[in-house]
């Protein structure tokens, strides 16, 4: 058992998650602007299998994904956990286990895509060794989450806690059926040994992927999200959550509703009418616990306009809560069936995509570790300033994502059924590729903005953590809170 | 009254946990299974893909060419008139996995067989701008260069007939048979798409009886239709 | 080229309204929420007793918006499941072949006396959207990609034939030999016929005779042509009784002779060009097609 001093936090591996959470940020981030670069200007692509595109794409989006946002709802969970849930950290030997096969796991993971070994799932894309490892780490987090709750000594579990108890249930049910899939090695004797089928096929398969793709997005960028969101708002701005009543209704409305939400991405596909229907129509009615959430998060703010001018990690923490608002009504929006018969398929459903990544999970994120690494290193943030800076750097980013994306997107769209008076199609394929280019120029734009932004925030955190006493570099750091 | 039920439960974790789980099947149970009975045949005439087609099918994947190419072709005339039929589900019902995309920063290619020949796909795989000026679609210079993956799709080929009863080796259906005879079946298939390329390497290395990678990928995209 | 005077569809104005919906929604309310950041007090709610690591709850209800918000998102989803997209009665292929339909009959009856000169219009925005890839936009072939359109039908192109025969016509025979070293000793004699031959080829088809002498032509024809493509050169065979042994010369270049190799395809000698006959095309289009090729870009 743990030998830790007891009536103490133990944040050792919440700092090496914010740590990996630096890293896998940078790392993603560079790659997602590289890849924007790349469709501006193919030239970049430089005729070599590990620097093309398209295996650099799920890199991207796997780094991350997986490797900057659960790094972050790791770090977070290890904070956050043992604070509202009043017990010092238990099991502390397998949390390190996690830190340690979760970014062994990331490792192997970004090389095997990087070879081209690759299930072609979109987020589920590593194959079935690694498939097995993911597992392996997720049950190691559910084991502590359920360690940490045994042992609670605050009765009642936060709301926090609800959202990350949810995010594990959610991804591990999903995660294991999506990634269904038989290794022919074992069956055939003979090819790769990471090869493996997919357990379903055709129709059947897109419908368990985008079962699973949605509540990915669901319980990865959205349910840990919001977890942090009603842990750092309320402490940063030192006020009550705004309404009890509405982190209810929002939280079991949202985990009801988000499993239905999936057929909006395989809307007049070949799945059966009427599941697109219903995927459609919860679709329009998740903006309710949506906005629920966003709403109790922005009036727990209230009153604070005077601190919100001068205190950058409030900054991020209200903008990202903004754009959890716009990306989940653009969503809904998009889910209408005569909406995403032209939405689908473009660049506006890439704005919407990093609309929530980068508004929303990175600003939320961003403002976490702002707020966590002076308490766990026990020191003073480095530079305000700074840190001010970057917001503006990175808000500046997103707009200059977003905008480029939904002007290229409906472009894009409304040029693919363009007719002409004698109803023939107005433009080539290549016609509608060549208009785009200017639009994905001011992508790249606003991703190097974003990345610099995050540059300077990986300075202005290393920074502070150099600046800590060396005492508190301990594994045993602050006293328990009464 | 709710309040009390709800307080309740956050007070008994092992509650929680399973409200949470019982509220999150729901949705899976109503939309995913029953629609599995309504996908899995595959349409009249629809046959599984041959020996150096999977194997550039694998190769397709390999490559993530899905990142930028769908294939589905939703029911709408301007969608219909630039890449043909619309998709029906039984088409698909020998795609593990489906490959239908997400984005389409190149066009749809689910029939792409119908309209786009094998030297045009050596120049484009080649040097895309050659036949496209103005394409961001990289080149792919290395699928010249690197030889097929025929055992694993071998073994891809036999599991899903053995596990998935997929009618390999049936009257009317494409063989299969042992390496041995799945190698000279992906041979024979190669044969008139390397003689309809122009790259020495590529005809070089098949009369050594190697086929590269780009000539399983072309034999995939020709079968498209 | 020519200008895209496209009409917006349906979907596309749902999509601009609705894109101007969300944005006006999302800086409406969070405006509203950021005034209420400025506001005095933030706290009006009964606490609830529990804090975690200091957080405490307010008692408050749900803010007036969401309750519209609710009200219209409930009413939105009914209208939807009910009228719009019946839950269990609505078919996308239905949608669609109702769209296709409706869209046939009005192109057939708005083009139906159009006049040649307006149907090779309509026959040159689908030649760029269809064949461009490949033959160029000005349907030069692009240096050897695809066949030059421009000499195909000319006595260029009859030249050209002779030298390296042609295949992929999906005649009886399939294939026409190179014709050229027969013709003469010299290159040049060669030359003189092979430009006869074709002179007198475009008589066959009823078009100008821009080069060498047709009536001598005629007699070459005879003796190095007519045995695949008959007496009068319909490409009946030797004895003038198998239709469809080779090019029907008396067609050839015109529009339906060029109907045909846009629905077939051509496995030729240059490449394989595909075969455009389930394009979804209709008649009509298929005609404007041709006649745009054989009126527009055939010299
Ligand atoms: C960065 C995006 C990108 C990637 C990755 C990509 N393509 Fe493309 N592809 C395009 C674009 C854009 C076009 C349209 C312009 C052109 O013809 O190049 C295209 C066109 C095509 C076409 C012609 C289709 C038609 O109807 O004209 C084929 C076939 C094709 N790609 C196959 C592939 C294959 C196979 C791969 C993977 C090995 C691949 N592409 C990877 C962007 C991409
Ligand atoms: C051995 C039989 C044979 C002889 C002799 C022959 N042709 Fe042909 N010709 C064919 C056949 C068969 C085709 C159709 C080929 C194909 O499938 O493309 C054809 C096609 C053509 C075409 C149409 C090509 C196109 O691109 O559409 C022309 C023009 C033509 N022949 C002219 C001539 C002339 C002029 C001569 C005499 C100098 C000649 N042929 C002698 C068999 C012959
Ligand atoms: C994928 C490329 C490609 C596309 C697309 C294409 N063609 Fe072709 N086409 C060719 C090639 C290659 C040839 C030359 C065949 C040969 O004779 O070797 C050709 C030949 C032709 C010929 C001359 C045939 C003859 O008898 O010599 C005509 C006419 C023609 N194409 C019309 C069209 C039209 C009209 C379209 C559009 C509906 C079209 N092509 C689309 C590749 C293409
Ligand atoms: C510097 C910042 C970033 C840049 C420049 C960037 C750029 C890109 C680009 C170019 C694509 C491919 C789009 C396409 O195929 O057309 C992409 C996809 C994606 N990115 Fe990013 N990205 C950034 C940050 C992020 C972050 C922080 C996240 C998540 C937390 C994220 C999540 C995704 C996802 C999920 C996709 C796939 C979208 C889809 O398939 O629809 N990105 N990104
Ligand atoms: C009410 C909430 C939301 C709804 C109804 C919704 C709806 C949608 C729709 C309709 C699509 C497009 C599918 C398509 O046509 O391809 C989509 C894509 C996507 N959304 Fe959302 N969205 C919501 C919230 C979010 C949030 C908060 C995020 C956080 C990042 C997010 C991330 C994504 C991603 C990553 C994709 C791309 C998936 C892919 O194609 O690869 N969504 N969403
Ligand atoms: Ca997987
Ligand atoms: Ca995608
Ligand atoms: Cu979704």
């Amino acid at each position: 058992m743990s030998q830790t001093v007891p009536n103490e936090y133990d944040y050792s591996v919440a700092k090496g998650f914010v740590l990996s959470a630096l890293v896998w940020g940078v790392v993603g981030m560079s790659v997602g602007l590289w890849i924007a670069l790349e469709l501006a200007f193919p030239v970049l692509n430089f005729d070599l299998p590990y620097l093309s595109f398209n295996r650099l794409r799920p890199i991207h989006t796997n780094a991350v994904i997986y490797g900057f946002t659960l790094s972050g709802i790791f770090s977070t969970w290890y904070y956050v956990s043992q604070r509202v849930l009043r017990v010092p950290m238990v099991l502390p030997g397998l949390a390190k286990f996690h830190l340690v096969i979760y970014n062994l796991l990331l490792a192997l993971g970004a090389l095997s895509l990087f070879l081209g070994v690759t299930s072609s799932k979109e987020y589920a894309e590593l194959q079935w060794p690694l498939d097995i490892l993911v597992v392996v780490m997720w049950l190691t987090w559910g084991a502590h989450i359920f360690a940490m709750v045994g042992a609670r000594r605050e009765k009642t579990l936060y709301v926090s806690i609800w959202y990350y108890m949810a995010s594990f249930l959610g991804v591990g049910m999903l995660y294991l059926f999506n990634n269904f899939a038989i290794p022919t090695r074992l069956i055939a004797g003979t090819g790769s040994w990471l090869h493996a089928v997919s357990g379903y096929a055709g129709t059947n398969d897109a419908n368990v992927q985008w079962w699973f793709g949605h509540n990915a997005v669901a319980f990865v960028l959205t349910v840990p999200i919001i977890a942090m969101a009603y842990y750092f708002i309320p402490k940063q701005v030192n006020q009550p959550v705004y309404s009890y009543k509405l982190s209810l209704w929002s939280f079991w409305g949202l985990i009801f509703l988000y499993l239905w939400a999936g057929p909006h991405h395989l809307l007049y596909s070949t799945v059966p009418d009427w599941v697109q229907t219903l995927g459609m129509l919860f679709s329009i009615v998740l903006i309710l616990p949506s906005w629920g959430s966003m709403i109790n998060m922005m009036m727990t703010v209230k009153g604070k306009w005077e601190q919100l001018k001068t205190d950058p990690v409030l900054k991020f923490l209200v903008v990202g809560s903004t754009f959890y608002g716009f990306a989940t009504l653009e969503g809904s929006t998009q889910a209408i069936k005569s909406v995403n018969a032209l939405a689908h398929f473009t660049d506006w459903i890439v704005g919407h995509v990093h609309n929530g990544a980068l508004g929303w999970v990175a600003f939320t994120i961003i403002a976490a570790i702002y707020h966590m690494v002076p308490r766990m290193w026990k020191t003073e943030l480095h530079s305000i300033k700074l840190a001010t800076t970057q917001f503006w750097v990175q808000s500046l980013g997103i707009v200059f994502y977003f905008s480029s994306m939904w002007v290229a997107g409906i472009t894009q769209g409304m040029m693919w059924r363009a007719t002409d008076q004698y109803g023939n199609l107005a433009y080539s394929f290549l016609d509608t590729v060549r208009a785009l280019y200017p639009y994905w120029a001011m992508r790249g734009i606003g991703g190097a903005l974003f990345l610099g932004g995050f540059v300077l925030f990986v300075y202005n955190i290393v920074k502070t953590i150099n600046s800590a006493p060396k005492a508190a570099m301990a594994t045993v750091a602050e006293p328990l809170s009464a | 009254m709710f309040k009390a039920l709800f307080h309740a439960i956050e007070r008994r974790p092992f509650w929680f946990g399973g409200a949470i789980f019982a509220l999150i099947v729901i949705g899976g149970i109503v939309e995913v299974i029953p629609s599995f009975f309504e996908n899995s045949r595959p349409i009249q005439g629809e046959q599984p893909y041959t020996a150096l087609q999977l194997t550039g099918r694998q190769v397709y994947i390999q490559e993530s060419c899905n990142a930028c190419h769908s294939q589905l072709i939703r029911p709408f005339k301007a969608e219909t008139d630039r890449y043909g039929a619309f998709s029906k589900s039984g088409e698909y019902a020998y795609d593990r996995p489906f490959l239908w995309g997400s984005k389409r920063t190149g066009p749809d290619l689910l029939r792409v067989g119908n309209y786009r020949t094998t030297d045009w796909h050596e120049a484009h795989f080649e040097r895309s701008s050659s036949v496209s000026p103005g394409t961001n679609m990289p080149n792919f210079p290395w699928l010249f260069e690197e030889p097929a993956d025929l055992e694993t799709a071998f073994a891809e080929m036999l599991t899903v007939k053995q596990v998935y009863n997929v009618p390999y080796d049936q009257p009317g259906q494409p063989p299969l048979g042992d390496l041995e005879q799945m190698k000279q079946n992906a041979l024979r298939e190669a044969e008139p798409i390397v003689a309809a390329m122009k790259s020495r390497q590529v005809k070089e290395a098949f009369a050594q009886g190697e086929i590269k990678q780009v000539v399983a990928l072309i034999a995939y995209l020709n079968s498209l239709k | 080229m020519f200008a895209a005077n496209f009409m917006i569809d349906s979907e596309s104005q749902a999509t601009l309204i609705f894109a101007v919906a969300i944005a006006v929604l999302v800086v409406g309310l969070a405006g509203f929420l950021w005034r209420q950041m400025s506001q005095k007090s933030g706290v009006q709610g009964r606490e609830l007793d529990e804090s975690f690591d200091g957080i405490k709850e307010q008692d408050n209800p749900a803010p007036k918006v969401m309750h519209i918000v609710g009200v219209a998102t409930i009413a939105f989803t009914v209208w939807y499941a009910v009228w719009g997209y019946p839950l269990f009665n609505f078919s996308q292929t239905e949608q669609y072949h109702t769209e296709v339909d409706k869209y046939q009959e009005i192109f057939e009856k708005q083009w139906e006396d159009a006049s040649d000169e307006q149907l090779a219009d309509m026959g040159e925005s689908l030649f760029n959207d269809k064949c461009s890839a490949c033959h160029g936009l000005t349907g030069d072939g692009q240096n050897g990609r695809a066949a030059d359109l421009i000499a195909f039908g000319s006595e260029t192109h009859v030249i050209t034939v002779i030298q390296q025969g042609s295949q992929g016509l999906n005649k009886l025979n399939p294939m026409m030999p190179p014709q050229w070293e027969g013709l003469g000793e010299t290159e040049a004699e060669r030359q003189q016929v092979a430009e006869n031959i074709a002179g007198f080829v475009m008589t066959l088809s009823g078009r100008e005779v821009r080069l060498g002498d047709p009536q001598a032509g005629a007699e070459a024809f005879g003796t190095y042509c007519s045995v695949c493509h008959g007496p009068e050169g319909k490409g009946d065979g030797p004895g003038g009784s198998m239709l469809g042994f080779a090019a029907d010369l008396t067609e050839y270049g015109k529009p339906t002779y060029l109907k045909e190799i846009i629905k077939a395809g051509k496995d030729g000698l240059i490449g394989k060009m595909p075969a455009f006959g389930n394009s979804a095309l209709s008649e009509t289009q298929y005609h404007a097609l041709s006649l745009f090729v054989a009126q527009r870009l055939v010299e």
